[in-house]
């Protein structure tokens, strides 16, 4: 498990990096040209467009994670609880 | 299908398997997925005009009062509560604690919104309106409008629980209505706390 995390986070390194990268230096990635840049520079609104932007940026990710980890856990709660392939009660009722 | 064809019957112990999270489960969970992006737009919104101007709320204006938001968030929580415990004696077979749970929901969620519709009121008074009120005003009744109308649709939604519930007709296996019910409750109750601390607090 853990050498195939390292295997995964060695080969996806170089994105990793680009992605934190991002989220630090957020402002300058958020102005895509150097128009957008003067420009955002200029407003008084950037700092209310940066928050407001990495607001909207994070939540999908975050929920896309808190569901994918549900859903991860259901799997594994199952699996462990009946892992010859017993039918198992309703997972409504559980 | 043809009637002349039988299906092979499935391998010895998984003819009655059934999937780890039940599918009103994940409909639920995509459906407030959308939602919460719904409520993300509109705190997207109301934090770019909120942070653009340099004094807020404008000149003239009323503070929103906390008391209030408070006192909601106090009701939605007790909303919430209500309906798990209603869940959880109608899982047990306790009808009688399941009515109680339902009738605290119920009434938790009346409460708030008679409670949001004074606010609105008051502040009216105030001058706070959608007509007079600039972008503050129309931020705020877009909002917790918004956020009033989801918490009535699940309040409509429990009541119809309720009438089942007193007709006994939610049964111990047959829950899936009550749990999608509490996920909504759930839902609206943290989205008032994410409104509370932008709307109220900052």
């Amino acid at each position: 498990m853990k050498a195939s995390l390292r295997k995964v986070l060695t080969r996806f390194s170089g994105v990793i990096s680009v992605l934190v990268l991002s989220v630090m230096t957020a402002s300058r990635v958020m102005a895509q040209c150097a128009m957008c840049s003067g420009a955002a520079e200029a407003s008084s609104g950037q700092f209310a467009y940066s928050k407001s932007t990495l607001f909207m940026l994070s939540i999908p990710y975050l929920l896309l994670g808190g569901v994918a980890g549900y859903i991860v856990h259901a799997f594994r709660k199952a699996r462990v609880s009946f892992p010859d392939g017993e039918p198992g009660p309703d997972p409504g009722e559980r | 299908m043809d009637p002349g064809v039988t299906l092979p019957p499935p391998p010895p112990g998984q003819g009655n398997l059934r999937p780890p999270i039940p599918n009103y489960r994940l409909a639920m969970l995509i459906f407030l997925v959308a939602e919460t992006m719904l409520f993300t737009g509109l705190m997207g919104g109301y934090l770019v005009l909120r942070y653009s101007v340099p004094m807020w709320p404008p000149e003239g204006q009323p503070l929103l009062p906390p008391g209030a938001g408070t006192v909601n968030l106090a009701l939605l929580a007790a909303a919430s509560l209500g309906i798990q415990g209603a869940l959880r004696s109608l899982r047990r077979g306790a009808s009688r604690g399941a009515l109680r749970g339902l009738a605290l929901c119920l009434a938790a969620g009346l409460g708030f919104l008679l409670a949001l519709g004074l606010e609105w009121s008051l502040l009216r008074a105030e001058g706070l309106s959608l007509d007079g009120g600039g972008t503050y005003g129309a931020l705020f009744y877009a909002l917790t409008g918004c956020h009033a109308l989801h918490v009535l649709a699940v309040w409509i939604w429990t009541v119809s629980l309720l009438v089942l519930a007193m007709r006994g007709r939610l049964l111990p296996g047959r829950l899936g209505t009550v749990e999608m019910a509490g996920m909504f409750w759930h839902f609206v109750t943290l989205a008032w706390l994410f409104l509370f601390v932008i709307l109220y607090l900052s």
